[in-house]
């Protein structure tokens, strides 16, 4: 059985869709094998974020009712040699129409084929959030250093303990180290303190996740860059493996240098 | 230390510590504030305490909430 787990934060425009993606990726670099769900229904984009918007046939709603297998609604990445799977969301439906339960079974199912399930989680902390996060047995909390994003981010927290998901750790992404050192952005530590839950990783603000967006590449797939380190160091640590946030280092981690040279 | 002198990324701090007390409790201000003079009745009967220093925290502690109150006394009351 894969571990399955839910990246969401409250807040939306976090990076929530590109946090799945870029994890997602740099596991496979690890050998691992990944599935990447996309639950934000009505709202599809974790599709565009890979750029594979023109391959997606069915979606996870068809598979939830039937109208064909997860095989044939499963798309391939384009990098990662089939270890990279994505199933998009129906544009055609609403939240509302995820049936907890089917979803719950067909996530299940799927995990038996895959070292990780993501959930990629809608904005809010309704129906599709709760969908999302029902199959979870662990979640990854996207949370950017503002006062809005962490507010956010503890009610989901509790929420997710409130339905036993207790495996809860943060990524703090779109971190500025200039504004850091002017003192006019929330510290990594500060969020750690207020939100009392875990790191499990630290993103840089990085144009070039820009750049791989526009193209419809993964970043961490596509380039070596500070923020591609950071998705590698977060897959690192999911499998176990503690290596240091290179985003708060003021030199370069040897993971990063090493990934640079690649 | 005025709001005016003080980095920002401390009073953002200061604000998201206070706000989440009251999110994580859903008790409002007033509320509060009201909990903090029972809790003042109730302790101040066997200590004689600094009302003016009570600290009143809900953390998330190994996931699940726990109430913080540090209340400071200046002595104790013989009875």
């Amino acid at each position: 059985m894969g571990r399955v787990i839910v990246v969401t934060s409250g807040k939306g425009g976090v990076g929530k869709t590109t946090t799945t993606a870029n994890v997602g990726g740099a596991l496979t670099t690890l050998g691992k094998k990944v599935l990447l769900v996309d639950m934000d229904v009505g709202l599809r984009n974790l599709d565009l974020v890979m750029g594979l918007e023109n391959r997606v046939v069915y979606t996870f709603m068809d598979v939830l009712e039937g109208r064909c297998t997860a095989e044939q609604a499963m798309v391939k990445e384009k990098h990662a040699g089939g270890a990279l799977m994505l199933l998009a969301a129906s544009q055609l439906h609403n939240k509302q129409d995820l049936d907890l339960d089917k979803v719950k079974e067909a996530v299940a199912a799927l995990s038996t084929e895959f070292d990780y399930v993501f959930l990629d989680s809608p904005a809010g902390i309704e129906h599709g959030f709760e969908a999302s996060s029902a199959p979870a047995e662990q979640a990854l909390i996207v949370v950017t250093p503002d006062v809005t994003s962490v507010r956010d981010a503890d009610r989901v927290i509790g929420l997710l303990e409130n339905k036993g998901v207790r495996n809860c750790s943060l990524i703090v992404n779109k971190y500025d180290r200039t504004l850091i050192e002017r003192k006019k952005q929330l510290t990594s530590d500060d969020i750690v303190d207020v939100l009392g839950t875990e790191l499990v990783g630290v993103v840089p603000e990085d144009k070039a996740i820009l750049d791989a967006t526009n193209r419809g590449d993964i970043l961490v797939l596509s380039q070596s860059t500070p923020a591609a380190a950071a998705y590698l160091e977060i897959a690192c640590r999911l499998e176990g493996d503690e290596t240091n946030f290179s985003a708060l280092s003021t030199g370069h981690s040897l993971l990063s240098l090493f990934w640079r040279q690649k | 230390m005025t709001w005016l002198h003080k980095a920002t990324n401390e009073i953002a701090r200061e604000r998201l510590t206070f706000i989440l007390v009251q999110d994580r409790s859903q008790l409002s201000p007033a509320v509060m504030e009201q909990m903090k003079e029972e809790l003042v009745a109730v302790i101040g009967k066997y200590f004689d305490i600094d009302k003016t220093q009570i600290q009143l925290s809900v953390e998330r502690q190994a996931g699940r909430q726990v109430v913080e109150t540090s209340i400071p006394i200046n002595g104790l009351r013989h009875l």
